[in-house]
């Protein structure tokens, strides 16, 4: 604000004074001036214009100082205009006065050149400084927000979808405790059959927390892809975990650490393998109601000794069984009273909740801790998440005894011309044949599947180019899958709209998606690494027109 | 199920009335067949259409397109446009496609043809 921009509004009752104050100002390179003769006219200059200084005299008639300054402190909008008072030499009590009222500072008729040079001069400075602070203050917490949503974008919140070929139903969710947090929670599929989640607790809160918590999320990923792109082998999560310390030990000379617990289900046995970088152990819930933190010592967390090694662990989990993992925010949650949370309380609310769905059970956690803490500020980051591998088959198989049902899946490639559409129906011709499928659920699978190979075939590759896509029908003891896996445009069918009223002419893909809702039991979409997956499963047994609603 | 992808298409002219016979698979292979063959049939001037589906023993979506769009094109040439011979999974899928109230239906071609292929 340099003296020729800076506003000045004076506000005299004495038509000489304003002169005289004006004349000097001018002088001293204040241009931009307003004059009021009374309080009334002041107040209605300052709601119109914006000033930077007001120099107010106290005696006048009608509105004097006081009033006016009252009013302007009263009001947010103008509370942090400085106002100089002016007054009589005679009038000091009321200068006081003025200043216990929020006044700035204070000149005395007749007016000192050097005195008013000064004092206009230092106000000035103090409110540009204030302004400028004020400036840094919205910038950073306008910075915090847009970190808040980046980190929580960072965090997946569209989860997997269950479906026969994608077991697993997972949620969770991160609530930090301030602005940004550094928790962490992630998961994901790699490959046909893995399931990968992970939970982790960075040490210390805030921005730096929330930094080395996004550096630790892309290192897993990028550690997961490049196994999965350059090794054949399965995904040791020990040695994977083991790349991404080194990386975190690098530069790290704040000496950060995080607490992390990464599992890889394999979605056709249930066998989990982990790594426990010391964080909590996870709860597992059993179908059967048992409820318990699984055997999962931990080791030395990440980023704090570059060659650490760590171990790999097994678990084999059954159908139906749930995964429930936190971060310590949870357990250590204090109410105002200053007691825990504890990790008895998590057990007790989990085994209460044990087949409840994982949305619902991540849900019952935040809302037991809420209930617990109640006024209490959260002191910790609360990340909290649930899973459940309840494999397509299970609800009827794990329940029969030594019953291990016989799964097979045959893959057919199918280039995108409309004249394969016979090698799908063929292939479902002598799967029926064989298993003695009923000829309307056979009809009615066969039907959807042209509905779905041929919407594939005529839209997924909108440029016209040759490609070739797979069909992999999956058969079950009690249910037939098709899944179409394609690398065209991503596209989910379910989100086809809904065909028009009769008396418009229908849209392409309108009817055959709206049927084959109609025609199998499941209909599910998911896009995995750059591909369509699609999959349309058929109850075996059903009849004519059995089809549940 | 046999693997029959065959479709015919015949046509014969009874009491005044055009009747298009449809049997076998129609699918999106073959479903323009069935639109260009209506279609032609409406352009050259036909007033009175059934379309019997006895004879199909399996179809999709496309075909419901094709008798749409014939719909459409006989509405604009004031010609009567009926189906018959609805039976079974071929119906079952008209209904599942929520079809039925799209088209004028009759329960066999004999009411077809004496209703001229209207209502």
């Amino acid at each position: 604000m340099t003296s020729e921009v800076a506003a000045l509004l004076i506000v005299d009752d004495n038509e000489d004074n304003r002169y005289t104050l004006t004349r000097r100002l001018n002088r001293e390179g204040y241009t931009n001036l307003t004059t009021a003769a009374n309080g009334r006219e002041a107040l209605s200059r300052l709601t119109t214009q914006t000033f930077d200084l007001v120099l107010l005299d106290i005696m006048m008639p009608d509105m004097n100082g006081y009033e006016v300054l009252e009013n302007v402190k009263a009001n947010p909008a103008l509370r942090d205009i400085p106002i100089i008072m002016i007054s009589a030499l005679n009038e000091l009590d009321s200068v006081i006065r003025c200043i216990e009222l929020g006044a700035e500072d204070y000149l005395t008729k007749p007016f000192n050149a050097t005195l008013l040079r000064a004092r206009v001069g230092a106000s000035l400075d103090k409110k540009r400084l204030r302004d400028e602070v004020r400036r840094n203050l919205r910038r950073l917490e306008e910075e915090l927000d847009a970190a808040r949503v980046l980190q929580l974008g960072m965090l997946p919140r569209q989860f997997p979808v269950w479906s026969p070929s994608r077991p697993v139903a997972v949620h969770a969710v991160m609530r930090p405790a301030r602005e940004v947090g550094g928790d962490l929670y992630d998961c994901f599929y790699t490959g046909d059959r893995t399931f990968c989640f992970l939970v982790g607790d960075v040490s210390g809160k805030g921005a730096p927390a929330a930094m080395f918590m996004a550096r630790t999320r892309s290192l897993v990923r990028i550690a997961v892809d490049l196994w999965r792109e350059w090794r054949s082998d399965e995904i040791d999560p020990a040695a994977l975990i083991e790349m991404v310390n080194r990386e975190l030990c690098q530069n790290n000379d704040d000496r950060m650490f995080i607490t992390l617990f990464l599992g890889l289900i394999d979605t056709a046995t249930g066998v989990l393998s982990f790594v426990n970088a010391g964080h909590p152990a996870p709860h597992l819930l059993c179908a059967n109601g048992e409820t318990r933190q699984i055997e999962a010592k931990p080791a030395v967390p990440l980023g704090i000794r570059r060659f650490a090694r760590f171990a790999g662990r097994t678990l084999t989990i059954q159908p139906g069984d749930a995964l429930f993992v936190c971060s310590d925010g949870v357990f250590e949650a204090l109410n105002e009273h200053g007691d825990l949370f504890s990790m008895e309380r998590l057990t007790g609310v989990l085994r209460a909740a044990h087949d409840a769905g994982p949305d619902e059970l991540v849900r019952i956690v935040n809302d037991a801790v809420d209930a617990f803490t109640g006024a209490a500020p959260a002191a910790d980051d609360i990340t909290a998440l649930a899973l459940r591998w309840q494999p397509a088959d299970s609800v009827t198989e794990h329940s029969r005894p030594g019953g291990r049902c016989m799964i097979r899946s045959i893959d057919i490639p199918i280039r995108n011309e409309i004249s394969q559409l016979a090698t799908v129906r063929d292939a479902l011709d002598r799967i029926g044949d064989e298993l003695r499928i009923p000829t309307p659920a056979l009809m009615q699978l066969q039907v959807a599947a042209d509905e779905i190979v041929s919407n594939v075939i005529k839209y997924a590759w909108p440029d016209g180019v040759d490609a070739e896509f797979l069909v992999r029908i999956t058969i079950r003891p009690r249910t037939v899958t098709l899944e179409i896996i394609d690398d065209g445009a991503a596209f989910d069918p379910r989100t086809a709209p809904e065909p028009p009223p009769a008396d418009q002419r229908p849209r392409p893909g309108g009817i055959g998606i709206h049927m084959i809702r109609k025609l199998v039991d499941d209909f599910a979409y998911q896009r995995i690494d750059g591909r369509n997956h699609t999959t349309l499963t058929k109850n075996r047994m059903a009849g004519a027109a059995q089809k549940q609603e | 199920m046999a693997t029959n992808n065959v479709l015919s298409i015949g046509e014969i002219r009874e009491a005044g009335v055009c009747v298009v016979t449809l049997a076998g698979r129609i699918d999106s292979t073959n479903a323009n067949d069935v639109m260009n063959r209506l279609k032609s049939l409406i352009a050259a001037g036909e007033k009175s259409i059934v379309v019997d589906l006895g004879g199909v023993i399996y179809l999709t979506s496309a075909a419901f397109r094709a008798l749409l769009v014939a719909t459409d094109e006989a509405e604009r040439t004031a010609a009567k446009f009926a189906l018959c011979g609805l039976t079974g999974h071929v119906r079952e899928l008209f209904e599942m496609g929520g079809l039925l109230e799209l088209f004028t239906i009759h329960a066999s071609r004999q009411e077809a043809v004496v209703q001229g292929g209207g209502k």
